[in-house]
């Protein structure tokens, strides 16, 4: 047992140093690396998503605790075949297993990243106007946008380790360059919607707290964004 | 001295570095030959197949790895492959494929490629049908398999003509298994997309936003067939042009588009199976989206 809680620490550091010739070797072993990487995402991503919603209420912290991890791995699932299939297609020598791997090893690390914030995002957290207060839209505006700004800041440093991989693995850079592009398009693709669909994370203040919204099927990403232009344009 | 007597000396200066004929070459060999050339280091990549061991540092018990020989031997395509043999070389190395269909090999292919397109777009079909259900449910399958053979075999003549006329060395068999290895290719990725276009199915409510999906996710697939068509070509001897080929790739998709107006409904509902009023789709794409904007 000792062992193996050795073994998944080890393979966290070896994850955050991100060498692209150790991570190559993670895709000969992916069973046992998958695991291991599901296991810290969960973590990472548990963590973090309970400080999205902590502001809003404990509950709503539980929610998203489950929800941001489910989110991440959905995407991963669901684009797992075209993301195989576009690896394959546009040059890199790794089957539909590996190329999950190195999708699920760069969500893994955005996670850890953000697993990391936790502590930080907390004590701003500590310091906001809590609901029910005068200032209260004012910190849910500014809960926004630090998230916004600490995913992207965590996706743009794994995204970074992922081209690496890739391109040490294509010994190419131009392809690895195209693979990450389309990876990344079609996991935007798809995780924009299903954060639709799992919404909310956040917590409209005026809302009540629950774990899906009453609809969570109808209408998607998409047509909210084109309706919010639709209405600023015409 | 003057200017122009100097322009003049240096004219009929036989060592002037230009006027290299005035020169005699075998001192300028010597010359060459005493000049010690700088040696560059050659660029080496990142060790991979020397570096067999890593030693991480953190543990206290050194974890060994072995770092996988990255460079692989190239794919081989049985000559009697199966049916997931033919898939992965579509998928890993088509040039394998294409390969297979220049031994004139393309007769046993062919038929294997078309039931891999059958059974892929039947599948997406059902994904598409999903969408209004009913009658869709047997009638977006068939007229998405329907249209898109009807299309290739409307566009056929035309890649072999253009095919030749760019100066590939082909036969008309030859070129239809690559067509149908093209359109098989996007109907696997097609297939890969089927999660995606799942999901999409049970949240968008809209026809318009529904089509936009398809449309964007068929059009992903279909670049990657006509990669493979393209690169088919150039792998048979002697092509030189590669407009004509672009013209047919533009000619093919017009065509598939046309077709998804001429067959439809294929997302929606409607009581009859076919719609009889004439459309380009252009037109009919407008009208959607002007809909849209009226309902909303």
């Amino acid at each position: 047992m000792t062992d193996y809680f050795k073994q998944l620490w080890a393979d966290l550091v070896q994850l955050c140093r991100a060498e692209p010739h150790v991570l190559a070797t993670w895709l000969d072993k992916d069973k046992e690396k998958i695991q291991s990487c599901l296991i810290w995402l969960i973590l990472g991503s548990s963590l973090y998503g309970a400080s999205i919603g902590l502001w809003r209420a404990p509950l709503q912290s539980f929610y998203v605790a489950i929800k941001f991890p489910l989110l991440i791995i959905l995407t991963t699932l669901g684009n797992a075949i075209i993301n195989g299939m576009l690896a394959q297609l546009l040059g890199a020598k790794i089957s539909f297993r590996q190329s999950f791997l190195a999708v699920i090893m760069s969500f893994t690390l955005i996670a850890i990243i953000l697993g990391a914030f936790t502590p930080l995002a907390l004590f701003l957290l500590h310091n906001l106007p809590p609901m029910g207060t005068a200032a209260a839209s004012q910190a849910h505006a500014l809960v926004l946008i630090l998230h916004v700004i600490l995913i992207a800041f965590a996706g743009i440093i794994a995204n970074i380790h992922l081209f690496n991989l890739l391109e040490y693995i294509c010994t190419n850079h131009l392809k690895a360059k195209q693979i990450l592009l389309t990876w990344l398009g079609v996991n935007m693709f798809l995780g924009c919607q299903l954060s639709w669909n799992l919404r909310p994370f956040f917590g409209t203040p005026h809302l009540e707290v629950r774990f899906l919204r009453d609809d969570p099927f109808n209408g998607s990403f998409y047509e909210a964004v084109f309706h919010i232009l639709k209405r600023l344009l015409f | 001295m003057t200017t122009d007597d100097i322009h003049t000396l240096e004219s009929n200066n036989p060592l002037k570095d230009n006027d290299v004929t005035l020169v005699d070459t075998t001192e300028k060999e010597s010359m060459r030959m005493e000049t010690p050339k700088p040696e560059k280091e050659p660029y080496h990549l990142p060790k991979k197949d020397n570096d067999t061991t890593l030693v991480d540092t953190t543990e206290k018990e050194s974890i060994r790895m072995e770092i996988p020989k990255l460079e692989k031997e190239p794919y081989h395509l049985p000559e009697s492959a199966s049916t997931m043999q033919l898939v992965d070389a579509l998928l890993k190395s088509p040039e394998s494929v294409i390969n297979q269909i220049k031994a004139g090999q393309s007769k046993k292919t062919f038929f294997i490629l078309l039931g891999v397109f059958v059974f892929c777009h039947v599948i997406y079909g059902l994904i598409v049908g999903s969408f209004s259900g009913d009658v869709q449910w047997y009638a977006a399958p068939i007229k998405i398999v329907g249209g898109t053979i009807l299309s290739a075999l409307l566009c056929y003549p035309s890649l072999y003509i253009f095919g030749c006329l760019s100066g590939a060395n082909i036969t008309p068999g030859q070129i239809l298994s690559l067509l149908a290895g093209g359109l098989t290719l996007t109907s696997i990725l097609l297939l890969g997309f089927a999660p995606v276009a799942f999901i999409f199915t049970f949240s968008i409510k809209t026809i318009a936003f529904m089509g936009v999906i398809h449309t964007l996710i068929w059009a992903v697939s279909i670049y990657f067939g006509l990669r493979y068509i393209v690169m088919g070509l150039t792998r048979m001897d002697g092509r030189k042009d590669n407009n004509l080929i672009t013209t047919w790739c533009v000619i093919l998709i017009l065509t598939m588009l046309q077709m998804t107006t001429t067959l439809r409904p294929i997302i929606g509902e409607s009581d009859t199976l076919l719609t009889h009023e004439k459309r380009f789709f252009v037109e009919h794409w407008l009208n959607v989206l002007d809909n849209e904007m009226k309902v909303k």
